[in-house]
């Protein structure tokens, strides 16, 4: 898509949310060749800053420096209606009929405990970056940004290894944890 | 709970770092369309 739409000033920005910082996205860039910006989002600033609890998500800045339309959950550009209006937006500016995604407020508490929790896993003491993270997701059950970081790390063999096993998150998320 | 929505609001100021380890100033971007598109590997 990036290439296809390359000289028609249009700029793609892909960023990474994950507290693991580089490491985990890098693999997936180079796998995918990818050929636009990767920024990563180790300290969840954007979840913060637009108030979204899970990804895929897509935000559209126009010239201007104005947001014309968000999508938070679902954005993925192999599905054939994100793919339809991206084409729809860059080539004619339109959004119609897209409707925008709304914020969601992030507790304090849990920016506080997802801060203190990354200082924590930053200085080598997983266990206790994990408790913090932990007690944020019984805060905010339905904060997927910071429940499935704390899974990646408690066991990351159901996201490192081939796909990501997304039946036990499933499991998961029924048994409460 | 939703409160709003950011569009046709100026896009906030943030920064990250790339890959590369670059810094990258999204509002850098102005002047062109852009697409912010988050992820992750988990």
């Amino acid at each position: 898509m990036v290439e296809q739409y390359s000289g028609r000033n249009f700029e793609l920005v892909a960023v990474a949310v994950d507290a693991q910082g580089a490491s985990k996205p890098r693999p997936f860039m180079e796998q995918a060749g990818a050929t636009f910006t990767c920024v990563v989002d180790a300290e969840n600033l954007l979840s913060k800053t637009f108030g979204f609890k899970a990804v895929p998500n897509g935000i559209f800045v126009d010239e201007s420096g104005i947001v014309v339309h968000q999508q938070f959950g679902g954005f993925d550009i192999r599905k054939p209606e994100t793919l339809e209006l991206v084409e729809a937006w860059l080539t004619s500016g339109a959004t119609a009929g897209a409707e925008s995604s709304g914020y969601a407020l992030i507790d304090p508490r849990v920016q506080v405990l997802f801060r203190d929790g990354l200082a924590l896993l930053r200085s080598g003491e997983e266990g206790a970056a994990l408790a913090k993270w932990r007690e944020a997701s019984v805060i905010d059950p339905d904060n997927y940004v910071v429940h499935k970081q704390l899974w990646s790390i408690e066991s990351p063999e159901r996201f490192y290894r081939g796909k990501v096993d997304m039946d036990w998150q499933r499991q998961q998320l029924a048994r409460g944890l | 709970m939703t409160t709003g929505s950011m569009v046709n609001a100026a896009l906030p100021q943030a920064a990250l770092l790339s890959l590369d380890g670059m810094m990258v100033d999204f509002r850098s971007y102005q002047g062109k369309k852009l697409i912010i598109f988050m992820w992750a590997s988990w």
